[in-house]
């Protein structure tokens, strides 16, 4: 439980033009923040995030490159949203700004119905207790143990762990990626596709609502690529809980399992019907 | 403050990933504070000979360079003694005796080096050592001697040297120029005491002698003469070299052999600053993965500049460092100057890390 408030609700910000400057002037003393690890409170078809027109551009030397053009995505309970698109058109980049990893240069990003702060420590807070990231190269710490690879997440809580309490949480959460047993191997020592899971351990660890996974099962085989893409669904369509999935990839085997599919070309983002991207 | 003392104890875990990195700076460190505190050493001697030299050459000095004759019978004339003391009794002339062994006594002077000096202007020959015009019997420790005291029985004294020389004494010499006295003992004897002297002495005293030819009573041309005939009795022909002429090629040797010294230390010390900082750019590298994880997973850029900042101190400042701190405490001044420098350059290599890594972290994400 974080004992400041976060978030306030969309309602107050909505109607204002300028985004950045409303997430500036709404700090956490307003009267109608409420707490931000309270999805389970959420109605059930409240989305779990939202990005209202969200732009972002890179300024380089001589030119402007717009990476995210006014784009508006929802991403709703037990959903698995993917988004295509071509090298450098934009996707990590949207992930980071869903993510909190990145800050749009206009729009807002809409958490569980409520505007967070735009205070880095909240936003360190959210990355922490409300997302999970997985990424391409698995993003893991060779030479530690898989339980401290795991554990990181854990050290950043409003309440760290430590020590046998953080290893007792990995172990479940190495349990349910199907790495039970391998907290003290050094992650050097695993394949590509444990490293993956050690990674989506990390995620669940925490319990967050939502995941980023940016190109999760592009370093993988097929089968490997099967098994995470069917831990991430099962994960997500876990019907006791709010979970969302966002998926960036350029892997077809992965569209099947998601529920929506969007293209995003030259910072537009447009959905797509399934049958055919699949044509 | 729990997550404080977190950081920087995982800033200390980084630490023992990077034992080689961190034992090469050590080494390259100590390798370039040792080279260029010798070298830095050596050159301030040379620098402060020169300076005596300046000082002697106004006396216009005459000294001697021999050439040694076993087939002439060693007849020791004692004329050449006796000019030898009066001329030193008159302050026309200064002669020093330097050794490092003592025939009669091995032990002598704990086995070190012996530099014995005789006149009224021994200050043209020494530079540090207190009342150089007085020419009472006494005996000085050079700087770096560890020794409190040594007894010195030579020439019919017994002298006690207890007292250190400062560091920067040294010694002027026209046939080997400036020579630190850090490791001397530096024994100062009346004209009169070298009738008392061996056979050994004697010669090295005759052969080490500089008439000063600008002092109002400086040496006759037939005590000169006979001087130098007589020195032909202790075996060696003794041939007059001007200092004021010969001076100027020794000061091109000094600005040689400085130029030899600076340059190869200024070399290696790019070269090792070159190293260290490809050597920081690495450690930052090797741990830019794990700083990114933990951004995403809800660390502040504040908390992993905790962690940076006691990671680099621990890897690059302190092996850096520690090395010439170790040899300044050995040798206080040789390796006081190297030191500031590594520990300048450590500094602004810290910062640099520090200030990059955070950078590329953000950038790495935006």
């Amino acid at each position: 439980m974080i004992s400041t408030n976060v978030f306030k609700t969309t309602e107050n910000t909505s109607s204002l033009p300028d985004i950045t400057s409303s997430l500036h002037e709404n700090t956490s003393s307003h009267p109608e923040s409420t707490p931000m690890d309270q999805p389970l409170n959420q109605p059930l078809d409240q989305p779990l995030l939202e990005l209202k027109r969200i732009t972002h551009r890179y300024h380089q030397a001589d030119s402007v490159i717009t990476a995210l053009d006014t784009v508006n995505l929802e991403l709703l309970p037990h959903e698995i949203v993917c988004i295509m698109g071509p090298s450098g058109g934009g996707k990590t980049t949207l992930l980071n700004i869903c993510g909190f990893l990145l800050q749009p240069d206009h729009g807002k990003v809409v958490v569980n119905g409520k505007v967070p702060d735009s205070s880095s420590s909240h936003r360190a807070r959210l990355r922490n207790q409300v997302f999970g990231y997985i990424r391409q190269d698995y993003a893991v710490i060779d030479h530690d143990k898989v339980w401290q690879n795991v554990a990181i997440p854990l050290e950043y809580r409003a309440k760290p762990l430590y020590g046998r309490k953080a290893k007792a949480l990995c172990s479940q959460a190495l349990a349910k990626v199907n790495l039970a047993g391998k907290e003290n191997v050094r992650v050097a020592q695993l394949s590509g596709g444990q490293k993956q899971r050690v990674a989506i351990a990390r995620c669940l660890v925490n319990e967050p609502s939502i995941i980023l996974a940016d190109e999760p099962t592009a370093a993988l085989d097929h089968e490997n690529a099967h098994e995470i893409i069917t831990l991430l669904r099962d994960w997500a369509h876990d019907p006791s809980q709010r979970h969302g999935l966002i998926l960036a990839t350029h892997d077809p085997r992965i569209l099947p399992y998601c529920d929506r599919i969007f293209s995003l070309q030259d910072g537009t983002l447009t959905q797509e019907s399934a049958t055919h991207l699949q044509a | 403050m729990r997550q404080l003392f977190h950081e920087i104890r995982n800033g200390i875990t980084l630490v023992t990933r990077h034992f080689v990195q961190i034992i090469t700076i050590m080494l390259l460190m100590g390798l370039v504070c040792f080279s260029i505190g010798m070298n830095l050493s050596t050159v301030t001697d040379k620098a402060i000979a020169l300076k005596q030299s300046q000082e002697l050459r106004a006396h216009d000095p005459v000294y001697f360079s021999a050439y040694y004759d076993n087939s002439v019978p060693k007849t020791q004339d004692q004329s050449a003694i006796h000019i030898l003391s009066t001329e030193l009794a008159k302050g026309s002339a200064v002669s020093y005796v330097n050794t490092n062994i003592e025939l009669s006594n091995k032990d002598f002077a704990n086995r070190h080096h012996v530099l014995i000096v005789m006149g009224k202007k021994t200050n043209l020959a020494v530079f540090g050592i207190p009342n150089p015009q007085s020419t009472k019997p006494r005996a000085y420790l050079g700087a770096d001697l560890p020794e409190k005291s040594i007894d010195l029985p030579i020439a019919g004294y017994h002298l006690t040297a207890s007292q250190h020389l400062p560091s920067h004494a040294s010694f002027f010499s026209p046939h080997g120029f400036g020579e630190s006295l850090a490791h001397h003992v530096v024994i100062v004897l009346p004209p009169s005491a070298l009738s008392r002297m061996d056979e050994q002495e004697k010669t090295r005293a005759l052969f080490n002698t500089i008439f000063l030819m600008k002092e109002p009573s400086h040496i006759s041309d037939d005590d000169l003469s006979l001087f130098l005939h007589s020195c032909y009795s202790w075996g060696m022909s003794l041939v007059p070299q001007n200092l004021s002429v010969s001076l100027p090629e020794q000061f091109r040797k000094v600005v040689a052999l400085t130029i030899s010294y600076v340059v190869p230390s200024l070399a290696l010390l790019i070269l090792v600053f070159f190293l260290f900082f490809s050597l920081g750019k690495t450690l930052v590298r090797e741990e830019l993965t794990e700083l990114r994880i933990r951004y995403f997973f809800g660390a502040t850029l504040g908390s992993l500049s905790i962690r940076v900042i006691t990671f680099l101190l621990l890897s690059l400042v302190v092996p850096a460092v520690l090395p010439s701190a170790l040899l300044a405490y050995q040798a206080q001044q040789q390796f006081a100057i190297p030191g500031i420098i590594i520990l300048t350059f450590t500094l602004v290599v810290f910062l640099v890390c520090t200030l990059t890594t955070m950078r590329t972290i953000k950038r790495s994400i935006s």
